[in-house]
């Protein structure tokens, strides 16, 4: 007993002799994270959050844009091939979801306008509802029904609203934008905060007009018995819109390792390299020599001739006319070209020899991938090489991202003006339009064409005009031109049925949670893939 | 921290003042003898003690010892000796010590059951065997020593049951993995708490590519790995104790969730001084290769590819270059073996030296390695070399107390090879060579410039063109991937005998590593490493740990006598990171920040973690039969949650020894019933419950791509996705153990039989969040996970003559995980697999086929329904194309768990002669094999040798029907079932079989069973006496050994052992593009004296 009191006491006394250490537990370094900011400041995060927005709409959802519209093509058998070829989840577009959404979306552009409201800054508060109106409206282009109105809040699953009634907030939300915009309103801007048009605010109107325009579009399939009503519409939004080149939405970016446009960045990994110029795209810029060709695409044949140099068949040189000549044939005993130049042929199809190598004249150095019919190697493009890609050696990936623009303003009149549209429309107008978009690249303009035709150029135009962007998904799906074929070989997925995805799977990490997001195969399942403003299968 | 210590000192030194006086003088004593084994034989290392004086001896090897007791501490008294060796029955005699010399000569009777020995329980505490409550799970020196590894870690695979130990790869210093009953966690690293001599050792695995966000970062691509337990020197440990579960490990509280493994090191003993030199010599190669096609050539559609100068081979954007799906290959045209023309025959060279002993007051103990490991790729570019040095002592001031110190220094030097999901690595640009073309030289032989297969031409201006791959000859040769790691491990301590019943001990140990890092990828390597790129960066992890224990033994009489433990622990763990990318070398070489054109955003990393713990242990021991154990101990550590700093973890247990009651029979000697109970946690990571911004990339596709917040000069941030915690507890497993082990038929075999269920709740998950609300997850304690499992021992010794024997060791166990509740998420993906309800844990959640019974019926629009309405379950769909159709809803498609693991373990002894061997078997698990379904792509897969011709649109021959003979066997329905189609580049390259490359896995799926014949030894002792007068060595050992020489599986790919994540992928067996594994034959000589 004696005993069992000692080992208690002397218990006690090594309890008592270590206690007391309250504070070993907290303080700097161990209550708090030391490695990352826990504040930040409206200004922080609206430059944060037009990062978010340049890059959402460069990556994965622009790629698989330009492969499903075949500007571009999937080649290389990884994962952007099987993209081109609707291999796809509901995690291929997991991040775009978040960009939406998360920091640098819809979270961070309430949190700035809430400190902007509170601050009285107008101007700053309608610039930053211009981009909220771009994110979710884009978002609904893609996913159709989405959250919005229960989302970024204490409602842990929100529910999706109907994508017309999101439609219908985007063009609340650019008119209360355009009026906090106007002169007579308070506050300074973001000035040189603004990555896009430095503070501008006449900028951000039109801007402002041109999108909501855009978006009025995105409801005429749906709406055909107020198609006139809502064109009138459109009209008169774009009538305000962006008025020149100087006022395209382009997003910012530079040669720094961080600051590069995504399409670039991509293009230098082996993966980017699977993503190629798309038969269809390079075949219209081909047939009319469009002057953007080098812009967009690298040349297939950018070697230039060798003396005496040993050519296989198939190999391709540059001439000094532009035009690829290919070996097409090879004379024994070997393969050796002539010791001086020969005088290459103009004409596409003509041929000429150089001592024991016959050389064809391909045309013009660009060629696209099929996705149906796998085309020789050496004649699809990259789209490294191009312009886009390094405007010039020293600034690679620096190309400033066209997002909203004149073309496209213009693109949006003349398809309102035009009859074949708009059966109220004026096709000399519209005709006006569309030439006025193409005199930006240097095209001549169109004349005598009207009704179908003339819309089927509108729209071409547009579908040239907007390489890699994403509107060019919306405008095919509502007017099905240019004419696309769809992937179709044999082993082809008959869960697609033979058509173009009409629109994305929602996010599997969003469906994980959110009890309101439908099964993959139930989306499948559901209008044909195709969001509610998209009634239709294109053929 | 500094508080406490200053309140700890007086105590101490209070302690040394109460030393008694010595007693009064009279004649030294010196006992000495023979120790020999029931079967004749002598008993070297056998440790001869006399408690109560703090003296004793080791035997020779011939057994005999001596042990001297000066005159100043005999008084003619009566004092208890006893003697214990590893394997035998301990034995205590009472010597009175009235003459000066006493001859006492011991017999020892084998001890299987290890009955009588003292184990280590953990955090100060230590039981003998027949008392635990727990099963109990000990890997001693000699089967360490015996394994050949030289990563601890490893050679405890096949050691336990469900003890899973896993290598990443057979590179030099590699990591190795090791999971205790299954997955019980999902943050971290999920790995046990390494516990080195009482203080908790870092066992982490930091990959260089996690800082190198910028092209990807994540642990599957760069080079492997090590695992910080690499830099323990195994000749110095002595015993590995395994405590498996929460009841086993409970006195550890929070950090022993996933179990705790107790390491002791060897220490110095009273007794002659003893010398020992090891010397291993290791001839390694890669054990398996992957099947490669040796007969079409580099193109596609049957084509082949323009490999002409200027030809369209030399533009790496070319994706006709890429791909192995060209022409027939003449057969006269040279084929290169790319699967093998990597890799050589390595070898490992390790000299280890020991000197200890020690005198009745003090020992010592001494200890130095040198361990050079080059790797079986070509060359010296694989390379893990080691030096450590470790000194212990004791001296013994006064009778009660004894101060020790025991240190090691450790230089690990790793160079690595970069593997994985990596073009600069070596695996995937040789395993995708077409099989025409020659790696070799991989320099042009005119312009001396990188040449690949997809750049075959280089020319004087080629130096900043891409090769798509690079050569592996290339990367191999020219790039430095470096790991230099110091560091000091180790303790000092003091045990104090305050009173005869009454005992303290204090220890601080301390752990510091300095790991730096070199990785430097040269001009004109591939992608991302263009113009040259280096990382250049350190991880310094130090930790300060402080224990003070206090145990006192009571008897209340002699039938009920038992111990009170008390005890404290403060614990400061420190982890720093600071790496920074260079881009762009300015001169090809040196490889350094200062000679590169840009740097990326520097990481610049810190954590500290606090815990400070108090714990309690009592026991009872009642009628030398029931034994029962509690302890509770209460953690606060700062990164629980504000509102939850500490928390309790409570444990109980009883052992009855059966047959004290029962008596023992013939059949029956020794049984025992044990059950316990106790709780264990995982801690959270630390900073989860504070809101933060983001600095870092984001926004891009694939491998790093992306841009940062802040542009154009001007500072930008995004609200972190990380929604913060509010209220975060330690994970708490729950764990109910009980069994039996007997021993039978007079020792001649025993069993041992556990069963265990574990619950483990308030699981800490970053729990997914709708990203519609802002964030992305947030740490809770959301989930519930429960693990049930049985694990059997049986022994066996059918022959035991002095002369020879034979021993028999089988091991089976299995594991059943589950995850019982998630509060919320349907899944949370974690490594390279999945939580789901209702599911074991981290099975794989993927893209498969349509298949009746397991596809929602309504898909493509009814047909499937229809289809399957007479089909049996898991009949597959074939659309009308003949092919199977893609599901468009993911599913658990496979289970990477084992349904059971065991060994096999044999010993044949004959006269100087020892045979061993040791099987180690997995059963039953199934994981997607990528690298295969990626060589399908390409064409170089032996599969694709076998193939229809495609010309694009159309293909011709090799047809298969799905279902039938082979291909894709089972039953089969829809519109498609039964047509005959071709299998080509149409199936292999452009459908949805490439599994990596279009996420659908079903058709890569493989069984990663394997049964491996982990070890093979023979010995030969040579101890006659011409041994000690030629070379003076009291004897020598020699030893051949073979390690990982066969292995039985399915498995296609390197080896069913590997794991791309290493020991950072809770989830083993799932790799891409890993490096190879590797077999060993090993020569050693081992040198006694």
């Amino acid at each position: 007993m004696t005993r069992s009191i000692k080992v208690a006491a002397v218990s006690l006394g090594l309890v008592l002799g270590t206690v007391g250490c309250g504070n070993f537990l907290v303080g700097d370094k161990l209550s708090s994270d030391p490695n990352n900011p826990t504040q930040a400041t409206a200004e922080q995060l609206f430059v944060g959050m037009q990062a978010n927005m340049f890059s959402a709409q460069e990556n994965t959802v622009a790629m698989t844009v330009c492969m499903w519209m075949q500007q571009c093509m999937g080649v290389g058998g990884r994962f952007v091939d099987q993209f081109a070829h609707y291999t796809i989840n509901e995690f291929s577009w997991d991040g775009n979801w978040f960009q939406v959404y998360t920091g640098g979306g819809l979270y961070d552009l309430r949190k700035i306008e809430a400190a902007k409201r509170a601050a009285g800054d107008s101007a700053f508060l309608g610039i930053v509802k211009i981009w909220e109106a771009f994110d979710i409206g884009v978002a609904a282009d893609l996913w159709g029904n989405i959250p919005y109105t229960q989302a970024g809040g204490s409602n842990p699953t929100p529910s999706l609203d109907n994508q017309f009634a999101v439609y219908d907030t985007v063009q609340s939300l650019l008119s209360q934008a355009i009026g906090e915009l106007g002169p007579a309103q308070p506050g300074l801007g973001p000035s040189g905060l603004d990555l896009v048009y430095g503070g501008n605010k006449a900028r951000w109107i039109a801007t402002a007009h041109t999108l909501k325009a855009r978006f009025l579009l995105h409801t005429i399939e749906a709406n055909a018995a107020t198609k006139g009503t809502i064109y009138a519409n459109a009209i008169a939004q774009a009538t305000a819109g962006i008025a020149g080149p100087a006022g395209d939405l382009l997003a910012l970016h530079s040669p720094a390792t961080s600051e590069r446009n995504i399409w670039y960045q991509f293009q230098t990994t082996t993966f980017g390299q699977d993503v190629v110029a798309g038969k269809t795209l390079v075949d219209i810029m081909l047939a009319r020599n469009d002057p953007r060709l080098p812009e967009y695409f690298g040349r297939n044949a950018s070697a230039s001739w060798q003396a005496s140099h040993k050519y296989a068949k198939g190999n391709r040189v540059l001439d000094p006319n532009g035009n690829g000549e290919q070996v097409t044939a090879v004379a024994p005993p070997d393969s050796l070209s002539g010791g001086t130049e020969p005088v290459w042929p103009t004409t596409s199809g003509a041929t000429t020899a150089d001592n024991h190598v016959t050389w064809t004249n391909t045309g013009l150095p660009w060629g696209g991938e099929d996705v149906n019919v796998p085309q020789p190697g050496n004649i699809v493009s990259p789209l490294s090489g191009s312009l886009r890609m390094c405007p010039d050696p020293s600034s690679c990936g620096s190309f400033l991202q066209p997002l909203v623009t004149y073309q496209e303003n213009e693109l949006i009149l003349a398809e309102a003006y035009s009859t074949a549209a708009n059966p109220s429309g004026n096709d000399a107008t519209a005709l006006t339009h569309l030439n006025n978009a193409r005199a930006v690249p240097g095209l001549s303009a169109l004349a005598g064409i009207t009704g179908v035709a003339l819309l089927d150029s509108i729209m071409t135009e547009k579908y040239v005009a907007l390489f890699q962007n994403i509107e060019t998904w919306n405008d095919y799906r509502r007017t099905c031109i240019p004419a696309l074929v769809p992937f179709n070989t044999g082993s082809a997925n008959p869960i697609w049925r033979g058509k173009i995805p009409g629109r994305l799977y929602y996010s599997g990490s969003e469906g994980n949670v959110n009890k309101n997001i439908p099964a993959p195969g139930t989306q499948v399942a559901t209008n044909g893939f195709r969001n509610p403003n998209d009634p239709a299968d294109c053929p | 921290m500094r508080e406490t210590r200053r309140r700890l000192l007086p105590l101490v030194g209070a302690m040394l003042l109460l030393a008694p006086a010595y007693a009064f003088a009279q004649n030294p004593v010196t006992i000495n003898g023979r120790v020999t084994s029931s079967a004749g034989g002598p008993l070297p290392f056998a440790e001869i003690s006399i408690p109560t004086l703090g003296v004793g001896a080791l035997t020779r090897d011939d057994g005999r010892y001596a042990i001297f007791i000066p005159a100043a501490r005999v008084s003619g008294q009566s004092v208890q000796m006893t003697v214990r060796r590893l394997g035998y029955k301990p034995q205590t005699v009472t010597v009175q010590l009235t003459q000066s010399l006493i001859a006492q000569d011991f017999t020892l009777a084998t001890n299987p059951l290890q009955l009588g020995e003292v184990v280590v329980t953990g955090a100060g505490t230590a039981q003998t065997a027949e008392k635990l409550g727990n099963v109990r799970n000990a890997v001693p020196a000699e089967q360490i020593e015996k394994s050949n590894e030289q990563n601890v870690v490893e050679a405890l695979a096949a050691k336990a049951p469900n003890v899973q130990v896993t290598g990443q790869s057979g590179d030099p210093g590699a990591s190795s993995f090791i999971q205790i009953r299954g997955i019980r966690t999902i943050v971290g690293n999920s790995q046990p708490l390494f516990v080195v001599d009482g203080v908790p050792m870092d066992n982490s695995a930091t990959s260089t590519s996690s800082f190198n966000p910028h092209d990807g970062g994540y642990p599957g691509e760069g080079t492997v790995v090590s695992n910080r337990a690499i830099d323990l020197n195994p000749n110095d440990i002595e015993n590995v104790e395994i405590l498996k579960g929460a009841a086993a490990g409970a006195i550890y509280g929070a950090r022993a969730g996933q179990g705790v493994v107790l390491i002791t090191t060897k220490g110095g003993r009273a007794g002659a001084t003893h010398f020992s030199l090891r010397s291993t010599a290791s001839f390694d190669n890669v054990n398996h290769f992957i099947a490669l096609q040796t007969k079409y050539g580099q193109g596609r559609f049957g084509v082949h590819a323009d490999t002409s100068q200027g030809g369209s081979c030399d533009d790496p954007g070319n994706s006709v270059c890429r791909r192995s799906w060209g022409s027939l290959l003449p057969a006269s045209l040279p084929v290169y073996d790319h699967a093998r023309e990597l890799y050589e025959t390595g070898h490992v060279v390790e000299n280890a030296m020991t000197i200890s002993g020690g005198n009745d007051r003090t020992t010592f103990y001494l200890s130095g390695e040198n361990l050079n490991n080059n790797g079986t790729f070509i060359g010296n570019h694989d390379l893990f070399n080691r030096t450590t040095v470790r000194i212990k002592g004791s001296h013994r001031p006064m009778d009660q107390l004894k101060l020790s110190a025991n240190f090691a220094y450790a230089d690990s030097r790793g160079h690595f090879i970069q593997r994985g999901n990596n073009v600069n690595a070596v695996q995937i640009p040789v395993l995708r060579t077409p099989p025409e073309f020659n790696n070799l030289p991989y320099l042009d032989p005119v312009f001396s410039q990188h040449r690949s297969y997809r750049f075959q031409h280089p020319t004087a201006t080629s130096l900043s063109a891409d090769r798509g791959f690079d050569n592996p000859f290339f990367a191999l040769n020219e790039q430095i991937n470096q790991s230099k790691v110091g560091r000091l491990f180790g303790n000092v301590s003091a045990e104090y005998l305050a009173m005869p019943w009454l005992k303290f001990d204090y220890t601080l140990g301390a752990d510091y590593a300095n790991d730096e890092r070199l990785e430097g990828c040269p001009i004109s390597s591939s992608d991302v490493c263009n113009t040259g790129r280096v990382i250049e960066g350190k991880v310094v992890n130090y930790q300060i740990d402080h224990s003070l224990t206090g145990t006192a033994n009571y008897t209340v009489n002699p039938r009920v006598t038992g111990t009170v433990t008390l005890g404290q622990n403060l614990s400061s763990q420190n982890n720093r990171n600071l790496f920074a990318v260079g881009r762009g070398l300015v001169a090809p070489a040196p490889y350094k920040l200062s000679n590169t054109v840009s740097r990326d955003l520097p990481i610049d990393n810190e954590t500290v973690i606090h815990r400070e713990s108090y714990f309690g242990q009592a026991t009872i021991d009642l009628y030398e039969q029931l034994y029962l154990t509690a302890s509770l101990r209460n953690d606060g550590f700062s990164n629980f949650g504000r509102l939850s700093r500490r928390a309790w973890f409570p444990k109980g247990s009883a052992a009855w020894t059966f047959t004290k009651v029962l008596g023992e029979r013939p059949w029956l000697t020794f049984g025992k019933l044990r059950a316990a109970y106790g709780a264990a946690g995982t801690e959270p990571p630390p900073y989860v419950t504070s809101l933060t911004y983001f600095s870092q990339i984001f926004g891009g596709i694939a491998q790093g791509t992306g841009v940062t917040p802040t542009q154009n000069g001007l500072g930008g941030l995004l609200t972190g996705g990380q929604k913060p915690a509010d209220v975060l507890r330690p994970e708490r497993s729950k764990e109910l153990e009980t069994g039996f082990d007997v021993g039978l038929f007079r020792d001649r075999a025993d069993v041992s039989f556990t069963y265990y269920s574990s619950t483990t709740v308030d699981v800490i998950l970053p729990t997914p969040v709708a990203p519609s609300t802002g964030y992305s997850y947030q740490y809770t304690n959301a989930a519930k996970f429960r693990n049930r499992g049985q694990e059997v021992t049986l022994n066996m010794r059918p022959i035991q003559n002095p002369d020879y024997g034979w021993e028999v060791g089988l091991q089976w166990a299995r594991n059943r995980g589950l995850v019982v509740d998630l509060n919320g998420p349907q899944y949370i993906y974690f490594g390279t697999g999945v939580a789901q309800v209702g599911q074991e844990i981290g099975v794989t959640r993927t893209q498969g086929y349509i298949h009746c019974g397991v596809s929602d019926p309504t898909l493509l629009g009814g047909a499937v329904g229809t289809a399957c309405a007479t089909a049996p379950k898991g009949a597959m769909y074939i659309g009308a194309s003949g092919f199977p159709v893609t599901d468009p809803n993911l599913r658990i498609l496979s289970n990477p768990n084992a349904r059971w693991t065991g060994s096999v373990r044999t010993a044949v002894r004959f006269r100087k002669f020892q045979l061993s061997g040791l099987l180690d078997i997995r059963h039953g698990s199934m994981v997607p094999n990528d690298v295969k379904g990626a060589l399908w792509s390409y064409g170089t897969h032996k599969d694709t040798e076998n193939r229809a011709v495609c010309n694009g649109a159309t293909c011709t021959g090799n047809t298969k029907v799905f279902g039938q003979a082979g291909w894709f066997n089972g039953p089969v329905v829809g519109p498609g079932a039964g047509l005959a189609v071709p299998i080509g580049e149409n199936w292999y390259r452009q459908s949805d079989a490439p599994c990596p490359f279009s996420g659908v896995e079903e058709a890569c799926l493989e069984d990663n069973s394997y049964v491996k014949l982990r070890e093979m030894s023979l010995t030969y002792t040579l101890d006659q006496p011409w041994v000690q007068n030629t070379i003076g060595a009291s004897s020598v050992d020699i030893r051949i050994s073979g390690r990982n020489l066969k292995t039985w599986t399915k498995w296609t790919g390197y080896d069913p052992e590997t794991s791309g994540g290493g020991s950072t992928d809770p989830i083993q067996g799932s790799e891409y593009f890993g490096n190879p594994q590797t077999r060993s034959f090993v020569f050693t000589v081992i040198f006694n004296r």
